[in-house]
C-alpha cells in the first residue's frame, strides 16, 4: 500500500526557485532519504506533503487523502520542520506538554523515553537553549504520539555525534517496526546508514530514485595508473581520452563493468603502481548536482 | 475549539490583559474622583480653556452629571486607545508571531483543522477585549457608586459600554483578518495597526472643528454615538453595523487562513 503518491506536483516560487514535476510513492514501511543541496526544494516538497501549502499542478496523497488542512492525516504523522521555531516563552517540558495535549496524547511514557534517550534537559526556557537542544526537543514532538509515518526535514542538524547515533538507533527501531519514513538532509552518509532508498533532488526536480543497493552498484570505480614511462600514459590516454595525465600519472572514473579493461590496458603498458576504488556516494551526488549546471 | 491551545493563549496573555486593566484603573480612578458635582470642576474649566484640545480627544461640552463626565472624557478617547492596543498586541501574539516564525507549524501538524485553531484564536482575541470591557465597566460603576452614591446612571453607561464593544469588535476584526492575510509579520501587524490608528486620529481631526466635518465620512469610529447611546436616542443601528462588520471580517480572516498557504 502506498502511503504517500506525489504526482506531478509542481510549486513555482519564480526565479527557478520551487519543485517542479516531482512525482514520488512511498510504500508503507519504506524509509526514503530525500537528498539535496540547500536551495533544492526538500522543504518545500515536505511542505507539500504536510499539507501546509498547495501544489501550483499535480495531486499530493498522504494515506489516500489530500493532506491540505486535513487534521485525519496529521494525527498519522510525525513531523520535524526544517526551521526549529517554537511559540512562546515555555520552557521544553511546558513545551512538550503542549504539543502532546494538541495530539490527544495522555501517557507521557513514551514522551519521557525520548527525553531520557536524547539526554534532554526540558527546565531550561526554549529561547535560552542552544540549536542542538532546540533540535531534540523538535525530534521528541514528532516522535511522542507514535505516528506511521514521519516526515523529518533535516533531523541531525544541530545534533553532537552522540546524539546522531542515538538518533540513527531510534530511526533503525522505527523502521523495524514497520513505520514509514522520510528524512531529508544534504549529507550522503546519514541517507546511506539511515534508509532503504534515496531520491536525489537537484535544483527542483528528483534526478534519481533509487534503493541503495543500486545507488552503490551504480558508483563509479576510480582508478590512480602510475606507468613506467610517460609514453605508456600518453598511449593510454587515446584509448581512454576522459583520463587524466599528470606526467606518468593517469587519473580515470569508469563505470563498474568497464573497470576489467582498465585494468587490462594499464597491464600491458607496464603498471609501476595502481589504486582503485568505488566512488563515495558524496561523489554520486556532486556528479548528479553538477551534471545538471554543466 | 482546540482545549490545550485555548489554554495556552489564555494563560500566556493574562499578563497583558492585567497591565491594560491596570492603567485602565488608574485613569477611571483620576477622572471619576476629578468629578466634582458641587463646585465648578477643575476638569471641566480646562476644557474651556482648551477647547479643540479637548475636542480631538473626544471631550467636548461641560459635561453637567457624572455619566455624561465618564462619556465624555472616558469613552471617547481612552477606553478606545487601550483596549486597541491590547487588542493589535493580542492580534500579533495568538496568530502573526506563531505564522512569522514558523512556529504555526506545530499547530498544523497537530490533528486539528485549520478552522478549530484559527476560530480558537479568534475566540480569545474577542473575549479578552470584552472581558476588559466589563471588568472596566463593572470596577467603574462600582467606584462611582462608592464615591457619588446615587449619581451614575448604570444602564446609560451600559449602552454606551456596549456601543464600545461594537466599535472594538470592529477594530478587532479588521486587526485579525490582517493579520490573517498575510505571512510576514510586518505587513500583518502593520495594516491593521495603520488603519486603525488612521481611523482614530481622522476622528480626532474631525472633532477640532466643524471645517473638518466631512472627515466623519471617511473613518467607522463616527458610528460610535457616544452621545445618543448615552440619552437613548439613538446610535444602536450604528453599533449594528460596526458588530456586523467586525464579524465578516473576522469570519474573512478565518477563512483566509484556511485556505493560504503556509510555510511552515
Amino acid at each position: 500500500m502506498n502511503v504517500m503518491e506525489l504526482r506531478g506536483v509542481t510549486k513555482d516560487y519564480g526565479r527557478g526557485r520551487g519543485v517542479f514535476d516531482l512525482s514520488l510513492t512511498i510504500a508503507q514501511g519504506d524509509s526514503l532519504g530525500y537528498l539535496g543541496p540547500n536551495g533544492a526544494g526538500k522543504t518545500t516538497t515536505i511542505r507539500q506533503m504536510m499539507g501546509f501549502t498547495r501544489p501550483g499542478k499535480g495531486t499530493v496523497r498522504v494515506f489516500g487523502k489530500d493532506p491540505f488542512g486535513c487534521a485525519e492525516v496529521q494525527k498519522r504523522i510525525g513531523y520535524l520542520p526544517g526551521e526549529t521555531a517554537f511559540p512562546g516563552d515555555m520552557t521544553g517540558d511546558a513545551f512538550l506538554r503542549f504539543v502532546a495535549g494538541l495530539k490527544g496524547v495522555r501517557d507521557m511514557k513514551r514522551a519521557n523515553e525520548l527525553r531520557e534517550r536524547f539526554e534532554l534537559d526540558g527546565r531550561t526556557r526554549l529561547k535560552k537553549m542552544s540549536k542542538g537542544t532546540r533540535q531534540k526537543v523538535a525530534l521528541i514532538c514528532a516522535f511522542l504520539h507514535d505516528p506511521e509515518l514521519y516526515l523529518l526535514d533535516e533531523p541531525t542538524s544541530g545534533l553532537d555525534p552522540l546524539m546522531q547515533h542515538r538518533f540513527a538507533e531510534l530511526v533503525a527501531e522505527e523502521r523495524g517496526r514497520g513505520k514509514t519514513i522520510l528524512l531529508s538532509s544534504h549529507l550522503f552518509e546519514e541517507i546511506e546508514r539511515l534508509c532503504g532508498r534515496a531520491a536525489i533532488l537537484r535544483a527542483g526536480r528528483i534526478v534519481a530514485c533509487e534503493q541503495m543497493e543500486e545507488m552503490q552498484k551504480s558508483r563509479s570505480r576510480i582508478f590512480h595508473i602510475v606507468f613506467h614511462a610517460e609514453d605508456a600514459a600518453e598511449a593510454f590516454l587515446r584509448v581512454f581520452p576522459a583520463a587524466q595525465r599528470q606526467e606518468k600519472e593517469i587519473f580515470l572514473t569508469v563505470p563498474q563493468t568497464d573497470a576489467e579493461r582498465v585494468l587490462r590496458l594499464a597491464v600491458t603498458y607496464g603498471v609501476e603502481d595502481l589504486t582503485v576504488r568505488a566512488q563515495t556516494l558524496e561523489e554520486l551526488f556532486l556528479h548528479y548536482y553538477d551534471g545538471g549546471q554543466a | 475549539m482546540v482545549k490545550h491551545l485555548l489554554a495556552r493563549s489564555v494563560r500566556s496573555n493574562l499578563g497583558l490583559l492585567g497591565i491594560i486593566l491596570a492603567v485602565l484603573a488608574m485613569y477611571g480612578g483620576i477622572i471619576v474622583t476629578m468629578y466634582d458635582p458641587e463646585l465648578g470642576d477643575t476638569l471641566n474649566s480646562m476644557a474651556a480653556a482648551m477647547p479643540e484640545l479637548f475636542a480631538a480627544f473626544g471631550m467636548a461640552g461641560t459635561p453637567a452629571t457624572l455619566t455624561e463626565f465618564l462619556v465624555n472624557y472616558l469613552y471617547g478617547f481612552l477606553l478606545l486607545v487601550f483596549p486597541l492596543v491590547m487588542s493589535i498586541l493580542l492580534a500579533n501574539r495568538l496568530v502573526a508571531s506563531y505564522v512569522d516564525s514558523g512556529a504555526v507549524a506545530y499547530l498544523l501538524a497537530s490533528p486539528h483543522s485549520r478552522a478549530a485553531i484559527i476560530a480558537t484564536q479568534a475566540v480569545v482575541h474577542i473575549v479578552s477585549n470584552w472581558i476588559c470591557l466589563a471588568i472596566f465597566y463593572g470596577g467603574c460603576s462600582a467606584f462611582c457608586e462608592m464615591m457619588f452614591p446615587g449619581e451614575l446612571d448604570w444602564t446609560a453607561l451600559a449602552r454606551v459600554t456596549l456601543g464600545l464593544a461594537a466599535m472594538h469588535f470592529f477594530f478587532g476584526g479588521l486587526l485579525f483578518a490582517s493579520v490573517c492575510i498575510f505571512n510576514d509579520a510586518k505587513p500583518a501587524v502593520g495594516v491593521g495597526t495603520s488603519l486603525t490608528v488612521l481611523f482614530l486620529l481622522i476622528q480626532m481631526a474631525e472633532q477640532v472643528s466643524d471645517k473638518f466635518d466631512w472627515l466623519q465620512y471617511l473613518t467607522p469610529v463616527t458610528l460610535y454615538r457616544t452621545t445618543e447611546l448615552m440619552e437613548g436616542t439613538g446610535g444602536v443601528w450604528q453599533a449594528c453595523v460596526l458588530a456586523g462588520a467586525g464579524f465578516v471580517m473576522y469570519l474573512a480572516g478565518g477563512i483566509i487562513f484556511c485556505r493560504k498557504d503556509i510555510s511552515a
